[in-house]
């Protein structure tokens, strides 16, 4: 019994794998793993949470649940940009953990194979903490989102911060 | 005497009617006098004389009964019938004593008194027989009482009787010498009478006479001046002078004849003064006439020149009114123009408004498609995670985020495209406005230049009625002119008639005989008075003429110089 | 018999594994059972031990539980588990079958004791998801040396007769199905040997809901059966004397034990037609001697079994428990923390709903009485809901028994444990909070709290020492009093203590005794001089008061020296939803627990006050208090700042008051209380926000922490 679903698990983690939510922020192309993707919503009233760091931009309530916001280019040290209508939170679920990514706007979902994701360049690791790889799409580049990193190393983040 | 002259007439009149009054008087008083005296001696006559003897006839009467009654009683037999005879006798014998004494009030004269005492005691005896009379009868002796009334009793009886009776005759003949002294009284009364009576006529006649000529003499002078005077003989004398009303007359009259006299004297003078004065207006009012002729001719010939102003004038302001209806005309049309232009805005702000509407469409459009955009992309996670089994539903996705993104771009380049109509619709706007503000000015200057017109044509229509006024005013002048020329010639020919009157006058005045004496002094003082008068008046006319001759030119100097005012 | 014990369990698996979450469940399902079991039989051990003997009908008890841990645990392929419950059933196989009487019980109990302790470590092992892997192999052979010295043993003694061994097993059945009627019972077994032609059966007879006069009915029941049958009892007996029976009858049904010669069948068919009846069960008692009773049921009940559904009333079969009738059903305590959410959720849904912006200005009478209807449909889910949550306290007192027991012969202390009021209820997850520090309580009162035998002897004290858990109702907060009969707090000592660790902030002459005695809540104080097992590590009463203030509850303590001590814990009934009071900071909406408002009030200027310091304060008859602008210590924006235009709310909290600023109060409303997002809470400490709400319009209002406000948490 069990190991039927864990197959079925496996066959389903299979198929996810490989492919990618895009989308633009700022001069870059980013990507996130289709299975942390719980769905892609507009922006919503925001209730400010204090003593966060200004990339938490507060909870919002998306159908009853509360999640907390992380607003993506204030998290990648890029200029604050006013919201739009075309503004959008992506719900990421990592390990049972809800959160909603603020971007500009979202592109496609793309299935990115394997031998295209290139490691980053170990010179800057510190720098790329969150990306996971780099994937190259046609001529574009998509720089893969380590989601669990963005999550849960905000205190490397702040020591970072203070080096 | 001279008192009595200078008394009133109305106390003279009353003076003399007292006097004949005072007499008629004295005539009556005597008359009354003695016919009062007369009335009593008849008085008298009645009540001594004739009274008496009614009670001297009645005293005998009873008696004569109570002897009858005295004999009866002799002769009845019982006393019953004695006493009934004795009351009779005493009744008759009650009545006797009240005659008796009536009787006795009548007696004036001594005689009769006597007279009358002789039968009082008489009486007595006889009323003493009868009571013893009546004691016998009592007894019934009738013998006796035959004795007694035989006796003694015929002796009283006839005693009494005569007494009676001569009382009687003495009172006849005392009322016989009483009337003979009242006829005599009444003879002496009536002379008296006459003599007085006789006596009055006379005193009045000449007193009448006396009166009426002292009022009537002077009267008679006064009426023979008046009719001098209206003869117009003012030179007359009066000699009255007493004191009473007809002296006053006479004074005045003296006044009035001194009055007339000299008022004729000065009416005299003048009427020469007059008769001069008015041959020189007559002179001067002649010249008057001719020279407002000539005013007259000159103030034609301005007329004539002021009309041919009135008529350009006119001209004038006619043109000016058809500038200002043609630049009224362009007013309007400039106006519509700008109307139009607004319009024209309008329509644009339309094309503007339209334009907004739809980019708000196309904005929705987009918002749509961008919503679609993100549903899409859900699905394609959603497709994603079911692997396999979502292949074809993640083709689906994708066409629909496609048909997203087409849609999206649609809405941009149609956003593009309104946006530049918009523009172009802006500098459109921008033009027309400009045109409009042009448009603007244009219909300003227009209104502006139509109101100087206006104003222009309003002044020369004000010149012309006023042109109007100056040639109304000219006819005027003109018609004053010649009334003033015939009122010249009217006053020459009445001062022409003055003086003719003038003279007449001096004829009627020269009727009157005049005093001369008399009243000189006040001839001189009235004399110099007039003649100041007259000098006054004839400077005055003179002056006056000359002022107006001068006043005349410098009108007419005036009016030639200054005919531009008008 | 054994065979019959195994099939049942492997019927309940089956079933389990019809529904739809087929491992899931049948995991949970082991796990919940022999938790449960294991407690039980705790339970019964203890109750046993103090007799220092067993009881006949609790030796089956016994050793029915632990084949029935036996065979799931095989099911499930947990062998060690298997194991050492095996060795335990042949344990009380044994004694079962010889004299108890006879047998030496001194090492049973905590043979047993020990091997449960192990059970259950496994048990936590599996239930976290870690192999269950430990070593069962020197408890079994402990077991196996004792049952052979008690084999030893009781080849010196005679034999028992068989008859009575029957008897006990019966009594064991009956125990099973009517507790309380043991001699009518035994006199019912005692005709069944003398009539062996006929059989005795009991019917349990359930009438539908509304059918009205339950015990004419009833009454009627019993004359029909006279027809064919001779009536034993019926229960309850006095339906036609006690008003109260149809209520007792439409709650727990019908029962009524008769006997006959005619067959099941017939007498089932005879039920079927009775009018009214909802459901009935009839079990033949004598005609299986040893084996599990037959169940004849009607269609309903394997549906009524298998769907787990709510209904309160449905028949229970959870033959083993020890509650009177079986008309509960256990349920996953996540799937209540769910079903919690869900009407949280449909609370919020519904004011959203009837609140609707676009609804306003609306002439729609036909929807307020239907949204009217709905409010009350929701407000009585919800309670229903919490009521469903509510677990009475038992359980967690019964734990203490155990606890009681291993203190007591670590230490050589006698001491006897009360309790009072273990029906009090509270909600589930509070409770689970409640277990650990009870523990630590109980365990500082027997180990500082109750003197040893002499002292207490000096002390004119009865020589064993008393533990009272005592818990009751005060509003909406349950207290549970935690008290001993020992010596009682030592002040000095404590202040001495205190000193000694640097822990003292004030002169101890100002501090009032309850101050004094709270020193001891402070993390790492213990007065304790020695490291016992059990205590004097200085973490226990930490533990006690951070597990505490989690559900949002209080401890306050009181003692008198020699005489004992009290410690009184102070918890909601629930935490789900509480009354709030909202008020408005700027555009953010934050939510108050009306409990600990005290009063909200407009200042007046010349109550107002700041010291040199800075620190603003406000005079409130005659007592001064701090003021906390919410704005300054949320970092909020407002345009209210002077103290005028804005608001005062006094709250209080541990005798701690302030008087907080703030724009303007919105209302009081019932808010669904819902912890701030994992990623935060995992991540970020946020000072005075105990959670967050959602309100009508869908908007999200912060719950304040009133603790951290009064400076309490500080």
């Amino acid at each position: 019994m069990r190991q039927m679903e864990e197959e079925l698990q496996e066959q389903q983690e299979d198929t996810q794998k490989g492919r990618f939510l895009t989308f633009p922020l700022g001069n870059e192309s980013y990507g996130i793993e289709i299975q942390y993707v719980t769905e892609i919503i507009g922006i919503q009233p925001i209730t400010e949470v204090p003593e966060l760091p200004e990339y938490i931009r507060g909870i919002i309530n998306l159908r009853g649940k509360i999640i907390p916001v992380m607003d993506a280019r204030i998290r990648f040290k890029k200029p604050y940009l006013e919201y739009n209508d075309r503004t959008c939170v992506i719900v990421i679920d990592v390990k049972e953990v809800a959160i909603g990514l603020i971007v500009d706007s979202v592109s496609e979902v793309l299935s990115i194979a394997e031998e295209n994701i290139v490691p980053t360049p170990s010179i800057q690791q510190i720098k790329n903490k969150y990306i996971k790889g780099i994937g190259k799409v046609g001529n574009e580049v998509k720089l893969l989102l380590d989601c669990e990193k963005i999550l849960n190393d905000q205190e490397l983040d702040e020591i970072s911060n203070i080096e | 005497m001279n008192f009595y002259y200078n008394m009133k007439i109305a106390r003279k009149l009353l003076i003399g009617f007292i006097l004949v009054a005072i007499i008629a008087g004295i005539v009556g008083v005597v008359g009354i006098v003695n016919l009062k005296d007369m009335a009593a001696n008849d008085q008298i006559l009645y009540n001594n004389m004739t009274k008496p003897m009614k009670y001297g006839d009645e005293i005998s009467v009873t008696f004569q009964k109570v002897r009858n009654y005295s004999r009866d009683m002799i002769m009845a037999n019982n006393a019953a019938e004695v006493e009934k005879y004795y009351s009779n006798i005493k009744d008759c014998s009650a009545a006797i004593d009240a005659s008796q004494v009536e009787l006795q009030k009548c007696i004036i004269s001594d005689e009769a008194q006597v007279l009358y005492d002789e039968y009082v005691k008489s009486r007595k005896a006889y009323v003493a027989n009868l009571n013893d009379l009546y004691n016998i009868c009592l007894v019934n002796d009738d013998v006796s009482a035959m004795a007694l009334l035989r006796g003694e009793m015929v002796d009283n009886c006839n005693a009494e009787q005569t007494a009676i009776d001569n009382l009687m005759q003495k009172m006849v003949d005392a009322g016989a010498a009483k009337s003979a002294e009242n006829s005599s009284t009444a003879n002496t009364a009536t002379v008296t009478m006459i003599i007085l009576a006789v006596g009055g006529v006379f005193i009045s006649i000449v007193l009448g006479v006396f009166i009426s000529r002292i009022i009537s003499n002077p009267i008679n002078k006064l009426s023979r001046a008046a009719e001098l005077i209206a003869d117009g003989d003012l030179n007359i004398e009066l000699d009255i002078d007493t004191k009473d009303e007809i002296g006053m007359l006479a004074r005045s009259f003296r006044r009035m004849s001194d009055n007339l006299n000299e008022t004729m004297t000065n009416i005299n003078a003048s009427s020469e003064q007059v008769a001069s004065g008015s041959k020189q207006v007559s002179e001067s009012s002649m010249a008057l006439s001719q020279g407002a002729t000539e005013q007259a001719s000159s103030i034609e010939e301005l007329t004539a020149s002021i009309e041919e102003i009135a008529s350009q004038t006119k001209l004038n302001s006619e043109n000016a009114n058809e500038a200002n209806k043609l630049s009224e005309e362009a007013k309007v049309n400039a106006e519509q123009g700008n109307v139009q232009m607004k319009e024209m805005l309008k329509a644009m702000d339309g094309i503007n408004e339209s334009s907004s509407n739809i980019s708000k469409i196309i904005k929705v459009i987009d918002e749509i498609a961008s919503q679609t955009n993100i549903l899409a992309l859900n699905a394609a996670v959603e497709a994603a995670r079911a692997g396999q089994h979502g292949k074809g539903f993640a083709v689906v996705a994708e066409e629909v985020r496609t048909l997203a993104g087409r849609s999206a771009n649609a809405a941009k380049e149609t956003t593009e495209m309104i946006e530049g109509s918009v523009k172009k619709v802006d500098g459109g706007m921008k033009i027309a406005n400009q045109t409009a503000d042009a448009l603007n000015k244009i219909v300003a200057d227009i209104t502006k230049v139509s109101s100087l017109i206006g104003n222009i044509a309003i002044a020369s229509n004000e010149q012309s009625t006023g042109i109007e006024q100056v040639n109304q005013g000219l006819m005027q002048v003109s018609t004053v002119v010649q009334t003033n020329s015939a009122t010249s010639e009217e006053s020459a020919s009445a001062s022409e008639e003055l003086s003719g009157q003038a003279e007449l006058m001096k004829q009627l005045v020269a009727k009157f005989k005049l005093k001369r004496s008399g009243a000189k002094r006040s001839y001189d003082d009235m004399d110099s008075n007039v003649l100041r008068a007259v000098d006054d008046a004839n400077q005055r006319r003179k002056s006056k003429y000359n002022d107006n001759s001068i006043k005349a030119n410098k009108k007419i100097e005036l009016s030639d110089t200054e005919f531009g005012k008008y | 018999m054994l065979h019959a014990g195994y099939k049942c369990e492997l019927a309940k698996g089956v079933i389990a594994l019809a529904s739809d979450n087929i491992g899931e469940s049948l995991f949970d399902l082991f796990i919940f059972e022999t938790s449960q079991n294991i407690e039980q039989l705790e339970q019964i051990i203890l109750d046993n031990e103090k007799e220092s003997s067993f009881a006949s009908d609790a030796i089956n008890e016994i050793f029915r539980i632990m084949h029935t841990i036996k065979g799931s645990a095989a099911m499930m392929m947990f062998d060690n588990i298997s194991s050492v419950a095996h060795k335990v059933e042949d344990l009380f196989y044994f004694i079962r079958e010889h004299s108890a009487e006879k047998i030496d019980y001194n090492d049973v109990p905590d043979l047993v004791l020990e091997s449960l302790d192990f059970i259950r470590c496994e048990m936590e092992k599996i239930k976290t998801g870690i192999t269950a892997d430990g070593d069962g192999a020197a408890i079994v052979t402990k077991i196996a040396a004792s049952l052979k010295q008690k084999k030893d043993k009781y080849q010196d003694q005679p034999q028992i007769m068989p008859e009575k061994e029957a008897n006990d097993v019966n009594n064991a059945n009956d125990q099973k199905l009517i507790i309380d009627k043991k001699p009518k019972k035994r006199k019912a077994n005692r005709e069944k040997i003398t009539e062996d032609n006929k059989n005795t059966y009991k019917a349990h007879v359930y009438f539908e809901e509304d059918c009205q006069m339950e015990s004419l009915r009833s009454f009627d029941i019993i004359n029909k059966i006279y027809q064919f049958a001779e009536v034993i009892e019926y229960k309850p007996g006095d339906i036609m004397e006690n008003d109260n029976s149809a209520s007792i009858i439409r709650e727990r049904g019908f029962e009524v034990t008769f006997k006959t010669a005619q067959n099941i069948t017939d007498i089932d068919e005879f039920f079927s037609k009775l009018l009214f009846l909802r459901k009935h069960l009839l079990k033949e008692i004598a005609a299986f001697d040893l084996h599990q009773p037959a169940e004849v049921v009607t269609p309903e009940m394997p549906i009524e079994n298998k769907t787990e559904e709510k209904q309160p009333v449905a028949n229970a079969t959870t033959d083993t428990h020890t509650a009177p009738i079986a008309t509960m059903i256990n349920v996953n305590v996540a799937k209540l923390d769910k079903l919690m959410d869900l009407v949280g959720e449909m609370v919020i849904s519904e004011a959203m709903v009837v609140e609707n912006p676009d609804l306003k200005g609306l002439e729609i009478e036909n929807f307020k009485k239907a949204s009217r209807q709905l409010h009350k449909i929701t407000s009585e889910l919800q309670d229903t809901v919490m009521s469903i949550r509510m677990v009475p306290l038992a359980d967690v007192f019964q734990k203490m028994h155990r606890v009681m027991r291993d203190m007591c012969k670590k230490l050589g202390k006698d001491v006897k444990l009360e309790i009072i009021g273990e029906d009090t209820e509270a909600d589930k997850n509070i409770i689970t909070h409640l277990s650990d520090p009870l523990m630590h309580l109980v365990r500082n009162c027997i180990d500082h709290g109750i003197e040893s035998e002499e002292d207490r002897v000096r002390n004119n004290k009865p020589k064993t020492g008393k533990v009272t858990l005592e818990a009751r109702n005060a509003g909406n907060d349950v207290l549970v009093i935690v008290r001993d009969d020992g010596m009682g707090l030592d002040k000095n000592k404590i202040l001495a203590k205190a000193k000694e660790n640097g822990l003292l902030n004030k002169d101890s002459s100002e501090m009032s005794d309850s101050e004094v005695y709270n020193l001891i809540f402070i993390p790492g104080f213990s007065t304790n001089d020695n490291i016992t097992e059990f205590s004097g590590r200085g973490v226990g009463m930490d533990v006690v008061t951070s597990n505490i203030e989690e559900v949002g509850g209080s401890v306050s303590i009181d003692s008198t020296q020699g005489v004992g001590t009290a410690i009184t814990i102070k918890i909601p009934l629930t935490l789900a939803i509480i009354d709030g009071m909202n008020i408005q900071v700027g555009d953010s909406l934050y939510t108050i627990p009306t409990i600990s408002i005290k009063e909200s009030f407009f200042p007046k200027q010349q109550d107002l006050l700041t010291d040199p310091d800075g620190n603003e304060m406000i005079m409130v008859r005659g007592q001064c208090y701090a003021i906390v602008r919410l704005h300054q210590c949320l970092n909020v924006k407002t345009e209210v700042t002077d103290f005028t235009q804005g608001i005062f709310i006094m709250i209080e909290q541990y005798e701690k008051t302030v008087c907080i600023f703030a724009d303007e109060l919105i209302g009081q409303q019932q808010v669904v209380v819902k912890t701030l997002p994992k990623y935060i809470k995992n991540n970020y400490k946020i000072n005075g926000l105990a959670g967050c709400t959602l309100l009508g319009n869908g908007g999200i209002s912060l719950i304040l922490d009133v603790g951290w406000f009064t400076g309490y948490k500080k």
